[in-house]
């Protein structure tokens, strides 16, 4: 039961982080390092794209 | 008959030579606008809704849905080879796809990347068509008010529920709701806030407002920026085929990015990036070279391209369906169709089989045109990357001006997409989403006219818009999609932080 | 009014004030263009104005949470911007707006890719309006002769096709 309702909550906050990251480069802004972290990006790599 | 049924004789509609034609035009502008940064789906669809007026409309729907299958697999080849994503659903390619290239890997980096969006393409449109005569069965049934329901969940999701701020998001989406309310009111004919101006009777123009803040925002934001950066081409180097290692990592990448894609298209969430983003976190997870990403992984390209294309054709499930945009271009199509007073939703798919069965056929055609169109071709979508920044911006307004020249040559209408224009640019940079506002313009009086309908079948009794438990359900969900995430917003940040660097283990 | 109880305060967010004041004007017009509406709601209740007037109250609602926000200084940081270029392009689609009719499409148009290149970057406005009008030109036949859009034509359409 606890186990579930962890899968749970951490599939929502990957795609939470997704959903973030999605529009702040929408809005040509860097996205927060925390989200980026949480879907396997490495910050400083992700910046180094031209937004 | 079974969908099926329908599919084969959509195909015969769809292989008329001139359907075939649209189509072809449809994908190769798409591929450009992909290719070309600045530039997306949405802004073309718009550009080209004047210039389509007198065309034939089932042909202009199969060359707007070609442009944007067209945009996702365009988009990469910029990612790839310059690092700057053509299209915000490819920005995670650069991230393995630019290594890869300057790796002179650069060749199976787009090829991974073409076949991931050809198979995806072609399982998530076939889902499409599988999927929506049961959806459109399930819709007959809906009356105003589970209508009604559904935008309020649309408008939620779309502006509050998951950008970063609901602030933010829900003035977009007013501010969109207030301008849909310009014009003369359908029920009573009477006019509002029209303030005496003749232009304003017939309510703000959907492709003024969405050129304006698609291009000429865009274009006033980028100009703006202090920071130019200077593009730099990677050539491609060495094969461009992909070998044997490649195929074996790429395909289950393919397939996971592909049902990642299409059901996060279809939620009304947003854009096609999601998609990509989650098929990324997927690989990195289940990959057994966890070295190699951050520095040219191939499940890294193959996985979020096969996203962002399986999420084009998600989109199309609620538009088709329902009626419902769930991304800007989505919103913008949806325009597409009233501008030929068409419904997109269930009663198209009986009083107009042919069409919106050719459409879908037609979608298997250009994915397949694509496909030819960016593997040999390659080599000339590198060349439109050369165009200056100076001539491409300057091309895109001469254009964006041309489409609301071409739909009303008044001062008055340059004067709104002027007006809008700047508006669009001071949202862009205070952190406003854009999507919620042309989605309340093009939503905003479908919304209101079913809310009184409901209304005045109930007498008055506003009770009638819960007593369906469908309608129920979905103002449930949106009611859980506002304040669930304000809660997690305003339980502190700093919690969540370190919650989430707990989880990372 | 304000209680010191969080000092020192985080920095007044100036311009997002002004976008609240924004908001409040564009609220309060709808809600007073929708007292002045007659509210032929028949049997539902709900009529031209409610909509609007629900719009109107949402919005002063929203100003008044951007204020806090404002006042708290929780607007994300913006990038700094460059004035220059974000001006020429405005007053590039101002120059075609003005000039649309009196001088044609090709003119006006042509001067707005001029502004538009210069603000990317391309400052020689004797060679760029030049190549901006003869684009423009081409643009404008292609699509008035070959697809029937209905273009202003000026004196240059004028001089070329002389029917129109």
């Amino acid at each position: 039961m606890h186990r579930a309702y962890h899968s749970i909550a951490s599939a929502l906050s990957t795609l939470r982080a997704a959903i973030a990251v999605a529009s702040a480069t929408e809005a040509h802004r860097h996205p927060a390092a925390a989200d980026l972290r949480r879907l396997g990006i490495d910050a400083t790599k992700f910046n180094a794209i031209h937004l | 008959m079974s969908a099926f049924e329908f599919l084969m004789q959509g195909l015969g509609t769809a292989a008329d030579p001139m359907m075939l034609l649209y189509a072809l035009i449809g994908v190769t502008l798409g591929t450009a606008v992909g290719v070309l940064p600045g530039i997306g789906p949405a802004l073309t669809v718009a550009l080209l809704l004047p210039v389509t007026y007198r065309l034939d409309p089932a042909g202009s729907l199969i060359m707007f849905a070609g442009i944007y299958y067209g945009g996702m697999y365009g988009g990469s080849t910029t990612s790839i080879l310059l690092n700057t994503p053509g299209e915000s659903a490819s920005i995670i390619t650069a991230l393995e796809g630019n290594k890869m290239a300057r790796k002179g890997r650069g060749g199976p980096a787009l090829a991974t990347a073409a076949i991931g969006s050809f198979i995806a393409g072609l399982i998530a449109t076939l889902l499409l068509a599988f999927l929506a005569p049961s959806i459109v069965k399930l819709a007959l049934v809906f009356g105003p008010r589970e209508y009604f329901a559904l935008m309020v969940l649309a408008f939620v999701t779309v502006s509050a529920a998951f950008g970063d701020s609901a602030l933010r998001g829900l003035t977009s989406l007013f501010l969109g709701l207030a301008l849909a309310c310009v014009g003369i009111d359908q029920l009573t004919g009477q006019a509002r806030l029209s303030f005496g101006v003749p232009e304003l009777l017939d309510g703000i123009e959907v492709t003024t407002m969405a050129v304006a803040m698609f291009a000429v925002g865009e274009a006033l934001f980028i100009a703006g920026q202090r920071v130019q950066v200077e593009d730099e081409v990677t050539a491609v180097k060495g094969s461009i085929w992909m070998n044997r290692r490649d195929w074996a990592r790429s395909w289950k990448p393919w397939l996971r990015g592909t049902f990642i894609g299409f059901p996060i298209g279809a939620m009304p969430a947003g854009g096609a990036e999601i998609g990509t983003f989650l098929s990324y976190a997927t690989e990195k997870k289940l990959t057994k070279h966890p070295e190699e990403f951050g520095n040219g992984a191939i499940e890294g390209v193959a996985g979020p391209e096969a996203a962002n294309n399986a999420s084009a054709a998600g989109t199309l499930v609620p538009l088709l369906t329902l009626g419902l945009p769930t991304s800007a271009t989505a919103a913008i199509m949806l325009a597409g169709f009233q501008q030929f007073g068409l419904q997109p939703g269930p009663l198209l798919f009986a009083t107009n089989p042919t069409l919106v069965w050719g459409l879908i056929a037609s979608l298997l055609i250009a994915n397949a045109m694509l496909l030819v169109l960016n593997l040999p071709l390659i080599g000339l979508w590198v060349k439109l990357l050369t165009v200056p920044k100076p001539w491409l911006y300057a091309g895109i307004l001469l254009f964006a001006t041309l489409g609301t020249i071409g739909a009303n040559p008044s001062a008055f209408e340059l004067g709104m997409l002027l007006a809008f224009g700047v508006l669009g640019y001071v949202m862009r940079l205070f952190g406003y989403p854009i999507a919620p506002i042309v989605v309340g313009l093009i939503l905003g009086p479908m919304a209101e006219q079913q809310l009184r309908r409901a209304l005045s079948i109930s007498q008055g009794d506003w009770t009638t818009l819960v007593q369906s438990p469908i309608a129920a359900v979905l103002l449930g969900i949106a009611a859980l999609a506002l304040i669930v995430p304000l809660i997690l917003r305003a339980r502190g940040k700093g919690e969540v932080l370190s919650q989430l660097a707990g989880e990372e283990d | 009014m304000s209680v010191n109880r969080h000092e020192p305060p985080r920095r007044r967010d100036t311009a997002a004030l002004i976008i609240a004041a924004g908001l409040v004007v564009i609220g309060g017009v709808m809600l007073w263009d929708s007292a002045r509406l007659a509210d032929l709601g028949g049997y539902s209740g709900v009529g031209p104005a409610s909509v609007p007037r629900v719009v109107g109250f949402a919005l002063m609602g929203l100003a008044a949470w951007t204020a806090i926000e404002a006042l708290r200084g929780d607007f994300p940081q913006r990038a700094p911007q460059n004035a220059p270029p974000v001006l020429w392009i405005v007053a590039g689609l101002a120059a075609q707006l003005m000039l649309l009719h009196v001088a044609g499409f090709s003119i006006a148009t042509g001067i707005l890719f001029a502004f538009t290149a210069r603000a990317f970057g391309k400052r020689n406005l004797a060679m760029t309006i030049p190549i901006g009008i003869v684009f423009a030109f081409v643009v404008w036949a292609i699509f008035s002769q070959l697809l029937m859009l209905h273009l202003p034509a000026g004196p240059l359409e004028h001089l070329i096709f002389p029917r129109g």
